[in-house]
């Protein structure tokens, strides 16, 4: 039984709905998990947004001052295939500014680790991650253009699961860049995410980019990799902390034991994944972010006697430093002199990182710890340069970068803090990945600290 | 620019000075282009800089100015080392799975809530008011 069939079995006591508001916004006060929360009815399985996702009639700001106040006029897709499944939505949640980040730190309110609130949560999607690591009937609908679900997953101890490209509908999201985003899951188990991706997948006639991949596998020779072999990358072996490295030996042994194969490989190319990711994403963010002028979403500049320069300029200060940061990048790796240096080389270099991944994933998983390091302190994190923060980012920018689904799922705890793997399987073997997790679950059982909304 | 006319008329002078031939002048010349160019491409300079934020419709305090400056050029050149990488007759790719080309009917449709989409400018009638341009 999965916790939503379990939720609906369960007789609420009067006022369940109230005592779950109040606990949960004593707690959101601390941890910063919703930048809005919503009075639920308490009948419906509650489900929260990333701010970044549209929902009609609610402050929808990328948590970004620039979109301030902005109010959609429509529900994304995924949010109107929730509603009419009779989902509560539960609220917003924090996020970084735009998905600019890893730590969730790119935000004004200060998303914290809810297994202990020194440590960050992880992001870009900090906010769904510890909604979900806190309420016991619940689940996230988050986004990744880079690891933005992997990465705060697995600092907050839950699993999360990034489909394959274009699986979900982005009708409805505020874009970060274009070829890299994917609407995806967070829940505390397998089961939920089954259930609640077979109702938020599938084409949209308000998304070009939607496929169906069902059909698209059918139609291809794509995703038949052996579910029983899962493949170790040589080159990770560098780059994790003697901590990893340790719990991450301990989580292979185990898997062997549970009857997979565990191969080792090369994948020379692994490190030049990050660049290629970056400058894609900021020249793909740099030109979704020229949309933000200041009078016709949210913020609203009412300086109309400026000329239009300086009223966009003025404008535009609202960006936060990290958004500045990667629209100028964006803009200077399109300039002409530099495009095929850089812009079209990163198209390139993606081309080649999805076939040498394909020859892999054709023949089982990739699996990796989700990130190279322990769940970092708050203070540690501010204190990394842009270039040591875009390095730790390396496990979950390959999938990224090439849209293969991936999951993470906590497999250890060290300090009283979880730990994260990662899973990776071709294009369209969605799926896999949630039956590979499923059966995990069965030999491991996850920890929380909170419960709330428990019946 | 004028930086780079100056260092070719001082090698001018040097070189007839030193009595040298007109194909070292001419070497010195298409050397000095080269490196002209080639400091272009790689580094951004402060006019560069500026000229971006201009583009960009981006103004910095002197503070972050500076900050995001010296960010940017430890970033570029992290992306220089993609520059090793030998990626022969592969094409670029715009989306990482083949996404085939689906068009819909160019109908007119009705938006149903005009006045919420209103609501989110300042409004006049039923326009929405911009800066002028």
């Amino acid at each position: 039984m999965n916790s939503i069939e379990e939720f609906y079995s369960l007789e609420k006591k009067s006022g369940y709905a109230e005592s779950l508001f109040n606990d949960l916004s004593d707690i959101n006060s601390r941890l910063n998990a919703f930048l809005n929360i919503t009075r639920i009815s308490g009948q419906n399985y509650p489900f929260s947004v990333k701010d970044n996702i549209c929902v009609k009639n609610v402050e929808t700001t990328a948590n970004s001052k620039i979109l301030k106040s902005y109010l959609p006029p429509f529900n994304a897709t995924v949010v109107e295939r929730m509603l009419s499944k009779n989902f509560d939505f539960i609220g917003k949640t924090n996020m970084d500014e735009f998905g600019f980040g890893t730590f969730g730190l790119n935000s004004e309110r200060t998303p914290r680790n809810p297994f202990n609130e020194d440590y960050v949560a992880g992001g870009s999607s900090s906010g769904a991650a510890i909604a979900t690591a806190v309420l016991k009937y619940h689940i996230a609908i988050a986004e990744s253009t880079g690891g933005s679900i992997s990465a705060p997953s697995a600092f907050c101890g839950v699993v999360g699961f990034t489909p394959t490209y274009g699986a979900v509908s982005r009708h409805g999201l505020i874009d970060y860049a274009n070829s890299l985003d994917k609407i995806g899951l967070m829940s505390r188990s397998a089961k939920d995410i089954r259930y609640v991706f077979d109702i938020i997948k599938g084409p949209d006639n308000y998304d070009s980019t939607c496929i169906d991949i069902e059909k698209r596998k059918m139609q291809s020779d794509e995703g038949k990799g052996a579910k029983n072999t899962i493949f170790i990358i040589n080159q990770i072996n560098d780059l994790l902390d003697e901590s990893v490295k340790s719990h991450f030996s301990g989580l292979v042994s185990k898997l062997e034991n549970m009857g997979f194969a565990i191969k080792t490989i090369d994948f020379n190319l692994l490190d030049k994944a990050i660049p290629t990711y970056y400058i894609i994403s900021m020249a793909e963010a740099s030109t979704n972010l020229a949309r933000y002028t200041g009078f016709k979403y949210g913020l609203k500049n009412n300086e109309f006697s400026k000329d239009y320069n300086s009223f966009f300029t003025e404008s535009r200060s609202n960006f936060g430093t990290e958004a500045k940061r990667r629209i100028i990048l964006g803009t200077f790796v399109r300039g002409a002199s530099v495009k095929s240096k850089y812009y079209s080389k990163a198209l390139k270099v993606r081309g080649l990182l999805i076939a040498k991944m394909k020859e892999i994933l054709r023949q089982g998983f990739i699996l990796s710890p989700t990130m190279p390091i322990m769940t970092p302190k708050i203070d540690d994190a501010n204190s990394l340069t842009p270039v040591q923060n875009y390095g730790l980012d390396i496990l979950t920018i390959p999938p990224n970068l090439s849209g293969f689904p991936h999951v993470s799922f906590p497999y250890d705890y060290d300090k009283g803090l979880p730990m994260g793997a990662q899973l990776i399987s071709d294009h369209f073997e969605d799926y896999s990945l949630l039956d590979f997790v499923e059966n995990w679950e069965n030999s491991f059982k996850y920890q929380f600290k909170y419960n709330l909304g428990s019946i | 620019m004028l930086h780079a006319v100056y260092i070719v008329y001082v090698t001018y002078k040097q070189v007839t000075a030193l009595g040298n031939s007109i194909l070292l002048f001419i070497l010195s010349v298409i050397f000095i282009i080269f490196i002209f160019l080639f400091w272009g491409m790689v580094l951004m300079d402060e006019q560069e800089f500026e000229r971006l934020l201009h583009i960009c419709r981006i103004k910095l305090q002197d503070a972050e100015k500076e900050r995001i400056k010296k960010d940017i050029e430890s970033v570029l050149e992290y992306f220089d080392t993609i520059q090793q990488i030998d990626t022969g007759n592969i094409v670029e790719y715009y989306h990482p799975i083949d996404i085939d080309e689906r068009l819909r009917q160019d109908s007119e449709s009705q938006f149903n809530d005009i006045n919420l989409l209103l609501a989110n400018s300042k409004t006049h009638r039923f326009y929405i008011v911009g800066p002028k341009i």
